[in-house]
């Protein structure tokens, strides 16, 4: 093997299964959203009806909106759990650092099935125990009002030891000399928290905020398990929507342009954050 | 390989274990009779009849699979062409999905032929092929009848002094049950209800309403939901949910519902005889205390019962063996003793009439307080309210869950809630006519 | 941690925050042992009244469950080498070599890592019942590994960090390309490869949607598959699912113990590192 052609040799495997089944299925699902499928067999070309359906379903606004509200949930409230999280545990000389670290990632080492089982539990409006604690019996799960941020906090305590993984290790490559100056100036700790560590965790805060909303949007296993979409729809989101028509409805078609909306909204949100954050730009 | 470092070393250590077990794991299934079922109950039930089978067969297997989501998979079967199963078992609330299409498209046998030609039509409860056909072909034999009755305290009856005798339609028991709930710690709710109503799911309000003479769709597919029964329907579940406080709403996890049954919170339910079975295996305590009643009637001397839920057993398609798969599905279903012991472990009767001799069903029952249930449940057997199926069933079904869910809470009025269901159905059936 | 107030206040804090984490898991660990009744009681109990292992016996007994552990640890283990296998060579070429079309496919693998897999749900489906791979194992991996551009990424940034000098020694001394990839890049980025596996592990071991949409047969699925039957409309299982989640945790923790310090890296170097 020549050196010219080792790269591609490389690449290979990675491009080869990213074509078949990425950038194949991709084009597929474009040309699936332009017809009405019903089976796999029987297909008619409808052109943009599939589209004008979408506009015009009040449910797919609902799924939008719904998982809209967990990714914006996450963001303002996970994110800063997770940092938070990250400096409580950032001094080096802190005792059983590595116990506590374990303990606030555990969460991300079980089952989304799992944790939202668990949750089932937690949240049941006599025998859970959140209301037990509160000394209520708040149908968490069963109020439309209560249900998503009931999944966002469950989202909360899934994922926020996972970014404070993240958040840790930009903590530790923030250089001392910073600190120590902004002390020479007078800097009090909030005043080096918004002025040194802000800016240096820049990087780390863009590539935690754009995975975390890329897989907000993807929000599945929990409401699928915990409330199946409830109470009424007050809980659907989008990939369940997708799934619901793709894989109980059988309506391939619709399922397909479900997900170019998903995608579409996901592509113009990271692009904005990408803009917004200005990673990515060295490349 | 050390220079590998211990990730590949412990993750191919972990695979080389595994792989032999998955490569050479037997797939034989060329003399065997595939057989997909969904719940528990009919796991143990048939596991025990099957050796029976395949003694009088020698040479067939059958194999029997438990499936979780069964009805996707299944659809996906047939969808595909491949991986289906010789014969499942299909449950009502799923069957709708199952005939969207041309008659080709449907993934069953159409069994009406053979049903004929061996003369059993007349035994079955008429009422329970119909969801298992359409267009006056039948796809499948049907499991159960599955009247509903009323599941009430007896205790707590007799001390409020209510006869349950007096009880005879749903405005007898808004009157006599209203002393029954009790606002003991003075906190504003009841800690008692006289009754447990979903509040998120259609299957209550399903029952009451077919009870009542309502449906989704007529015989010629009409839609009537937003017609006036079910409006009248849907006024009085809503109305027992909120301004008359007599029902609790269901807990979103029956274990939840068992447990407050136990506490005496929930001092009736609406039970069709699995439930019934149910309240016996999870809610042992109240041995004595419960007994069942004829639901109450919408008027006077009207229909006593309803029904909820339903399973049929069907021959696909993909069954290499469609003859030996129909001598499995009549043996599976048909045979009496069989019939009798599902009886005595899930109170479930069966929808043929000749069976109903068997004395199993004149036993008393000792966790309803010695009552004769298979009795009161064949005599409201061929009561029970038939219902038309549809294409569009799943989808509606699923309209019916929000449309019951936004009328119990209030974000839409019952009238209001239903007519936007019947649009959102006939939107539906106009959509896939059009594109056909 | 010269201020002692401050030591305390954090002390506290992370106490807190701890037992707020951890009490769910304790819930599943109380709950396992708690015979089936004991669930649902009002009010709730902390811990068992009356401790029983039946939930684990039955486990054993009315599930498959050592085929479960079996069926995942096959699914896992092959997607974990195959994925460090393509992200290794991915990497190494995008490190360490200049060719034509390098910046785009770069930006294709970056753009890759946006994608919503669930996108592709259902074309990939109708994909596979073309292949006839419904209800096959490489139905539910490869597809998977369609979706592995981080994993690429990742090791691109750390094979940055091995000097080239080393390459090229080898080179002179006749090593081949694949050689060089083998014995230098391989042994330089060990403790890359176990960030990288327990990413991947974690990933294919937890996945429920897209398995559960390709196998059909009880008997291929995965523990989270057989374990979700627990609980539905014909059975609520709750004290042996929450027995069955404690089993399905316990390898996992064990993997990552083993390898924390250097998912900690490879963490450090897909976010800090530009």
């Amino acid at each position: 093997m020549k050196p010219r052609y080792a790269p591609y040799f490389f690449l290979a495997p990675f491009f080869a299964l990213f074509g078949v089944f990425m950038v194949y299925p991709l084009f597929d699902s474009i040309r699936l959203s332009t017809y009405s499928v019903r089976g796999m067999r029987n297909q008619t070309f409808v052109g943009l009806e599939n589209i004008e359906r979408l506009i015009a379903d009040p449910l797919f606004w609902t799924a939008l909106w719904n998982t809209a509200y967990f990714a914006a949930g996450s963001l303002l409230l996970q994110l800063p759990v997770a940092l938070a999280l990250a400096l409580l545990l950032s001094n080096a000389r802190l005792k059983g650092r590595n116990l506590f670290r374990l303990s606030f990632f555990s969460p991300v080492l079980i089952s989304g099935v799992f944790i939202a089982v668990i949750f089932y539990l937690l949240y049941d409006r006599r025998y859970g125990l959140v209301n037990r604690v509160l000394g209520s019996e708040i149908p968490w799960l069963q109020d439309p009002d209560l249900v998503m941020p009931a999944l966002v906090l469950a989202g909360v305590w899934r994922w926020a030891g996972f970014n404070m993984v993240y958040f840790l290790a930009g903590l530790q490559s923030i250089r001392q000399e910073l600190y120590e100056a902004a002390a020479v100036d007078g800097a009090g700790p909030w005043q080096s928290f918004v002025h040194v560590t802000i800016p240096a965790l820049k990087p780390v805060i863009a590539f935690v905020v754009i995975t975390s909303m890329i897989g907000s949007f993807q929000l599945f296993d929990l409401p699928y398990v915990l409330t199946e979409g409830g109470p009424g729809n007050a809980s659907m989101t989008m990939v369940m929507y997708l799934y619901k028509h793709g894989f109980e409805f059988i309506n391939l078609g619709y399922a397909a342009t479900i997900g170019w909306a998903l995608a579409v909204i996901i592509g113009v949100i990271s692009i904005i954050q990408v803009r917004l954050f200005g990673v990515f730009r060295e490349n | 390989m050390s220079h590998l470092g211990k990730a590949p070393l412990i993750f191919g250590l972990l695979f080389l274990l595994a792989f032999p077990v998955i490569v050479f794991r037997g797939d034989d299934r060329s003399d065997t009779l595939e057989f997909w079922i969904f719940a528990q109950t009919h796991y143990d039930e048939f596991s025990a009849r099957i050796p029976a089978f395949e003694a009088a067969h020698p040479g067939v297997k059958v194999e029997l699979r438990l499936i979780s989501k069964l009805h996707d998979k299944l659809l996906a079967a047939f969808l595909s062409g491949i991986g289906g199963p010789d014969l499942s078992e299909v449950e009502i609330s799923s069957v709708g999905r199952f005939f969207k299409g041309t008659k080709e498209e449907i993934g069953f046998v159409d069994l009406t032929d053979r049903i004929e030609r061996e003369g059993i039509s007349d035994e079955f409860v008429q009422a329970r092929l119909a969801p298992w056909s359409l267009e006056g072909r039948v796809y499948g034999l049907p499991r159960d009848v599955h009247p509903v009755m009323l599941l009430y305290r007896h205790d707590a009856y007799e001390d409020a002094g209510i006869d349950p005798k007096s009880i005879e339609t749903w405005d007898d028991f808004v009157r006599e049950t209203r002393p029954l709930a009790r606002d003991e710690d003075a906190d504003g709710r009841p800690d008692r209800y006289p009754i447990m109503l979903s509040a998120h799911k259609p299957g209550h309000f399903w029952l009451l309403l077919l009870q009542n003479g309502g449906g989704m769709f007529d015989e010629n597919g009409g839609i009537i939901i937003d017609n006036d029964i079910a409006v009248a329907t849907l006024e009085f579940y809503c109305s027992l949910l909120n301004e008359e406080q007599l029902a609790i709403p269901e807990f979103s996890q029956d274990p939840a519902s068992y447990a407050a049954m136990k506490e005496g919170v929930i001092l009736g339910v609406l039970a069709p005889d699995w439930y019934i079975s149910f309240a016996r295996r999870f809610v042992p305590e109240l041995e004595g205390k419960w007994r069942a009643m004829p639901l109450p009637a919408w008027r006077v001397g009207e229909r006593r019962t309803s029904t909820w839920g339903g399973t049929m057993i069907a021959v696909t398609k993909q069954a290499e063996n469609p003859d030996l798969a129909w001598e499995f599905a009549k043996f599976a279903y048909m045979d009496d003793e069989a019939l009798a012991n599902r009886y005595r472990k899930t109170f479930i009767i069966p929808p043929i009439r000749s069976a109903w001799s068997n004395p199993v069903y004149t036993e008393p029952e000792a966790y309803l307080d010695g009552q004769v249930l298979g009795k009161s449940l064949t005599e409201l057997a061929p009561h029970i309210p038939g219902f038309h199926l549809n294409p569009y069933w799943a989808e509606a079904n699923d309209l019916l869950r929000q449309a019951v869910y936004e009328a119990a809470n209030g974000i839409r009025t019952p009238a209001d809630a239903l007519s936007h269901l019947a649009e959102q159905v006939r939107a539906l059936r106009n959509n896939s006519t059009e594109t056909e | 941690m010269r201020n002692p107030v401050r030591t305390t206040i954090t002390y506290v804090l992370l106490i807190l925050l701890t037992v707020l984490v951890l009490t769910p898991l304790f819930w599943v660990v109380s709950a396992s042992f708690k015979p089936s009744g004991e669930i649902f009681t009002y009010p709730p109990t902390f811990l068992p009244q009356d401790p029983t292992l039946e939930n684990f016996t039955r486990l054993f007994q009315e599930m498959p469950i050592i085929q479960y552990v079996v069926n995942s640890t096959f699914l896992a283990t092959s997607h974990t080498l195959l994925l460090l296998a393509i992200a290794t060579m991915g990497g190494f070429a995008f490190a360490k070599y200049s060719f034509r079309g390098r910046g785009v496919l770069f930006a294709i693998v970056l753009a890759s890592m946006m994608i919503p897999f669930h996108l592709v749900l259902v074309p990939l489906f109708t994909l596979l019942y073309q292949f006839g791979w419904l209800d096959t194992y490489q139905g539910v991996i490869l597809p998977y590994l369609a979706s592995s551009g981080f994993g690429v990424f990742l090791m691109r940034q750390f094979i940055l960090g091995v000097p080239s000098d080393l390459l090229d020694a080898a080179r002179i001394d006749g090593t081949s390309e694949f050689g060089i990839y083998w014995r230098v890049i391989i042994p330089a980025v060990k403790p890359a490869m176990g960030a990288l596996s327990i990413f991947g592990f974690l990933g294919a071991w937890n996945e429920f949607l897209w398995p559960m949409i390709v196998l059909r047969d009880a008997a291929k699925y995965t523990l989270p598959l057989g374990l979700a039957s627990l609980v539905g409309v014909y059975r609520q299982e709750y004290g042996m699912l929450m027995a069955g989640t404690l089993l399905s945790i316990l390898p996992i923790m064990a993997l990552f113990l083993a390898m924390q310090r250097e998912f900690v890296q490879g963490i450090t170097l897909g976010a800090v590192k530009e």
